[in-house]
């Protein structure tokens, strides 16, 4: 499996975002734009101290039609929602050892943009992170990040 | 008149019509905005009330969404040559109490937590870990709950149990629906006087702490306890700096132009007619910012009026009370005799003066409920001039005190005002001097009383002296308001939008319903977002 962040580990969470039909059927149809930037903690190996990755995942009915790295941080403009945090609670929402919801809630991940879209679906949203949470596409084992 | 024909005319030029026609001009629109008064601005008014050289906020003097409003930036309305000069006030808002004792509300928390822990370490523990946990989701909650067109309070509850946020965090429940704010103090507090600290807080952000219900929005309103904000110069600053931008986006404003008629033609708001004959027409938009009655009502006419929002609209409620405000010019700004206890309290902005239990506050909202002005007044006091030097001669001071108060003095009336002002101002004056050291009535150059039919004969929009434009309680906030069909800001006449403070969130100068309105006018007329940016 691929080391997070990496080109295979982008492609690995397309396929499995896109493989279930049964959420992108169910989620708000149409294009919506989210801006990552997962800023370097010194704790995870992944990203440097002091640097951060932007990341872009643009939606299309359901489906993600791209997730791609950014060399910047991603203009606002265009964007529906914009997610920041340090890396090791990004590794671990992967890893399926962090909940979003109570680091988004606590302030620890900054979330930007329209709430409203995501209350009214809220159990897509658990279903998203659950996919996300518990498929396990990074190299390390499930629940395990390899620095925790 | 250069054109008789716009794209869109917004009536009412309060901060969110303002607001509303500047965006819309800025994405290319010809905008009219017509005024009824001289001035523009609403409840953005500073005027020389008691002496010249004496700056009174009349209605708004506490901007308490600068930093969390999108529109502030987007209009460049803060700073530099054209915007307003704020000042951030320390120590933002205390309480003085009859035994000497004082509590401060500071921009610091660690020095609220000190001030609150003279009453109660475990009191002052639970304050850190309420506004710890506010704080991490207040900006996303507010430009959900405050900055965007409401959704229903259900889907907000059932996303809240769909995330499990009750096992998350400490104070956030979804039985918060059923609790008043009391309930809430109650629960979470101990100490008599913290409680009517933060129930004080509350109140003077229009919320009633007895009303079943409003404890749900109480953790967001203590988020921001310490973004209480001062425009320098006044209120009326920030109304000039909408107006620069007006003038720079090119809307039309007209003053002394008030409008008798919304003209419809085929069911599509087509333009206005004037009190003075005039018409002018709009291309796509009528927006009103005035209240329900004037707007639909008044300016509409009966037959195109479903008899559904007719109804929507003759039970639309307003606050059960209003605010009684005397307006001073002092010689000195005043020093407490609590500060002994609390040095910080002469620094204080905001003041409470009176209330000292969560009963005093419900006593009040009896009396007023039943058109009684409270026999004791406790005051919510202000001296701006403590922070802003400008709005009073060199080393004179403009003070402010407010009451809670009916806006009808039982049978009397709102009317029965005018023979009891003078007393209820006197009698406001002692009160306030109880608490002071050596402020006698030689410091006061002059002071004047401000009643709420005041308020409600300068802004008409105020119906009843209610500067929420309507009822802040369970059944009128979210899509609620001002009813569901209309929450949306769309109306049953096509091209006809609201977005005044009778619309979601309410009044106070949160800019929220102009902003909101603005949101739905661009989905319906495939507008550009320029303004947003994530």
């Amino acid at each position: 499996m691929p080391a997070i962040y990496t080109e295979k580990w982008y492609e690995a969470i397309i396929n499995l975002a896109n493989s279930r039909d049964d959420i992108s059927q169910k989620v708000p149809q149409g294009e919506w734009r989210v801006a990552v930037e997962i800023e370097g903690d010194g704790k995870s190996p992944y990203i440097p101290e002091g640097t951060t990755k932007y990341f872009l995942v643009r939606f299309l009915n359901g489906k993600v039609a791209e997730y791609r790295e950014s060399p910047g941080r991603i203009p606002g403009k265009g964007l529906h929602y914009r997610i920041i945090g340090p890396a090791t609670l990004f590794d671990g929402i992967a890893a399926g050892v962090v909940d979003p919801v109570e680091v988004g809630l606590n302030g620890s991940i900054t979330i930007r943009g329209d709430m409203r879209v995501l209350m009214q679906h809220a159990d897509m949203v658990n279903a998203i992170f659950e996919m996300y949470t518990q498929s396990n596409v990074s190299e390390w084992p499930l629940g395990k990040p390899p620095y925790a | 008149m250069a054109e008789d024909t716009y794209d869109a005319v917004v009536i009412g030029a309060g901060h969110n019509g303002m607001a509303l026609s500047t965006y819309l001009a800025r994405s290319g629109w010809r905008v009219l905005v017509l005024e009824r008064r001289l001035e523009e601005g609403g409840g953005l008014s500073t005027e020389h009330y008691t002496r010249p050289g004496f700056l009174h906020n009349l209605h708004s003097n506490y901007h308490t969404f600068v930093g969390l409003c999108p529109v502030y930036d987007d209009l460049n309305l803060v700073g530099g040559p054209d915007g307003v000069t704020y000042v951030h006030p320390p120590v933002q808002m205390g309480s003085l109490y009859s035994d000497g004792t004082a509590l401060s509300i500071h921009t610091d928390m660690r020095r609220t937590h000190a001030s609150m822990s003279r009453f109660s370490t475990k009191d002052a523990d639970t304050w850190m870990r309420l506004y710890k946990e506010v704080k991490g989701f207040q900006d996303l909650m507010i430009r959900t709950l405050m900055y965007a067109p409401p959704i229903d309070v259900n889907d907000i509850t059932k996303a809240l149990a769909v995330w499990k946020v009750e096992e998350k965090t400490e104070f956030f429940r979804a039985k918060l629906r059923s609790m008043t704010i009391n309930d809430f103090l109650n629960k979470h507090f101990e100490n008599d006087r913290i409680k009517a600290m933060l129930a004080f807080h509350a109140a003077v952000c229009g919320y009633y702490t007895d009303l079943v219900g409003l404890a749900v929005s109480f953790p967001f309103m203590l988020g921001k306890i310490e973004n209480w904000k001062i425009a320098v110069g006044g209120s009326h600053r920030l109304a000039h700096a909408l107006w620069r931008q007006m003038r720079r986006a090119g809307v039309t404003l007209l003053p002394a132009s008030e409008v008798s008629e919304i003209i419809v033609d085929d069911g599509r708001a087509a333009g206005v007619r004037l009190t003075d004959g005039r018409e002018v027409f709009a291309d796509k938009v009528v927006a009103s910012s005035v209240d329900l009655g004037q707007t639909f009502l008044r300016m509409l006419p009966d037959k195109v009026v479903p008899k559904e929002t007719k109804q929507d609209v003759n039970r639309y409620r307003y606050q059960d009370g209003s605010l009684f405000s005397v307006h001073l010019a002092l010689h000195k700004i005043p020093r407490y005799r609590a500060a002994a206890f609390d040095p910080d309290i002469n620094q204080a902005w905001v003041l409470n003066l009176g209330y000292e239990t969560l009963e005093d506050f419900n006593k009040d909202w009896r009396d007023i409920r039943q058109g009684k002005a409270p026999e004791d007044p406790k005051l919510n006091v202000a001296v701006n001039s403590l922070f802003d030097p400008t709005d009073a001669p060199e080393g004179k001071a403009t003070g402010l005190i407010r009451v809670f108060a009916p806006y009808c003095l039982g049978e009397a009336g709102p009317g029965g005002w005018e023979s009891f002002k003078q007393v209820y101002m006197h009698r406001c004056i002692r009160k306030w001097q109880q608490y002071c050291e050596d402020f006698s009535d030689a410091d006061i150059l002059e002071a004047k009383p401000y009643t709420p039919l005041d308020i409600s004969s300068k802004l008409t929009n105020m119906v009843r002296g209610d500067w929420m434009v309507g009822r802040i309680a369970d059944e009128n906030l979210l899509a609620n308001r001002p009813s569901r069909p209309l929450s949306q800001y769309r109306t049953p006449i096509r091209g006809l939008y609201l977005c005044g403070s009778c619309t979601h969130p309410h009044g106070f100068i949160t800019f929220g319903p102009g902003y909101n309105a603005l949101q739905v006018i661009a989905d319906d007329y495939g507008l550009e977002k320029w303004w947003v940016e994530i």
